[in-house]
This record gives C-alpha cells, sequence and structure tokens, in this order.
C-alpha cells in the first residue's frame, strides 16, 4: 500500500520548496531560517524519491515471482 | 593673545542621527507557513486516505474514479484537492502574519527616525531639549 503513494510526496515537497525561493527571491540568500527550511524540502522530496525508486525495484523483482 | 587661545580646536560636529542603509525589507513568513504546513497535511491526508482505501472497501470503492486506474485515481484528486483548498485558505489567514524570525527589519523608515532622536544619548539630553524649546 505505501510503496505506490510515497512518490506522492516528492512534487509536493519539491513544489513547497520551489514556492519557498520563488517568494522570498534575494532575501533567502540572508536568511537562513528559511533557506534551511527550504534545503530541508527539497533534501525530503529527494529522499522520498529514493525511497520510492528503492521499493519499485524490489517490488519489481518480487512481483513476477508470486 | 594667551597661548591657550592659539591651539586649534577642531569644530565639534553637531550631534547627528545614525544613518543607516535601507536594506531589503523582510517578507512576512505567512505564505512560506502556508505552503510548509499544506505540504505537511496533505501527506497526512494521503497517509489517512491510503490507510482508509486498504482497510476498508467501501472507501476503495467510493474513491475509483476510472476503473482501469482504481481507487488511486481517487485518492490522488482528493489529496490534490485538498492540498490546493489548504493553501489557499491558509496563504489567505497567514498572509499578514510576522516577519520571519532572524530576518533583517526594513531600517532607515520614519517609525526608525523616531525612534533614534528618541534614543538620544544622556550626554545630549541638554542639546535635544533646547531643540525641543526651539
Amino acid at each position: 500500500m505505501w510503496k505506490t503513494h510515497v512518490a506522492l510526496m516528492a512534487p509536493m515537497l519539491a513544489t513547497a520548496a520551489a514556492t519557498l525561493v520563488d517568494y522570498y527571491g534575494r532575501t533567502l540568500a540572508r536568511d537562513r531560517t528559511v533557506r534551511n527550511l527550504a534545503l530541508a524540502l527539497f533534501v525530503g522530496a529527494f529522499a522520498v524519491t529514493s525511497l520510492a525508486a528503492l521499493i519499485g525495484s524490489l517490488v519489481t523483482r518480487a512481483a513476477p515471482i508470486r | 593673545m594667551t597661548s591657550q587661545e592659539l591651539v586649534y580646536k577642531p569644530p565639534v560636529p553637531a550631534p547627528s542621527v545614525e544613518t543607516v542603509t535601507p536594506v531589503e525589507s523582510a517578507r512576512p513568513s505567512g505564505p512560506a507557513a502556508a505552503v510548509v504546513l499544506s505540504a505537511a497535511l496533505g501527506c497526512l491526508t494521503l497517509g489517512v486516505l491510503s490507510v482508509l482505501t486498504a482497510a476498508e472497501e467501501r472507501f476503495s470503492d467510493a474513491l475509483t474514479v476510472s476503473d482501469r486506474v482504481g481507487d488511486i485515481s481517487g485518492i490522488t484528486t482528493a489529496f490534490r484537492g485538498r492540498v490546493l483548498r489548504l493553501l489557499g485558505r491558509l496563504c489567505r489567514r497567514l498572509a499578514a502574519s510576522r516577519p520571519v524570525p532572524g530576518a533583517r527589519r526594513r531600517r532607515g523608515g520614519a517609525a526608525d527616525r523616531a525612534r533614534a532622536a528618541r534614543d538620544v544619548p544622556a550626554v545630549l539630553q541638554p542639546l535635544r531639549l533646547t531643540a525641543e524649546k526651539q
């Protein structure tokens, strides 16, 4: 169940990070809090994507057998 | 003419208000909080819907928009609508909230000039009183 939905979080997190970058613009260079927030969102999106890829590869190995 | 009068005395500079250069104003943190909150609540909605569709057949049938896709079509549709609704509502509510913590405040405005004029050091208080009387 989770394997089919975890990848849906990635575009949402990446869109949130892109929205922050678009909204704050150059202020992002001075503001550490917002910069870390955007960084955490984007790293989270990458982590979720990696997890989805890992689960997907494991599923494609196991699915033809069962 | 005495020797003390011959000594050069540099002119005392007039007390001036500290000049500050205006920097870029801090943006309100409301929309940023709205984005993060809507992303988090969207993730929660996704988790709740996926658990409900797996646990209850009724939810799975109710969320099946396309038969070829299955219940995930309804989940993504509901999830997207939920995120967009949350984003709009939170943006409206938080648009006028406080600035970002730690961000620089806009300086050099009328409020700062008034504050600088009010916070005159104790040494210069007589000068300020004289100026107010004039």
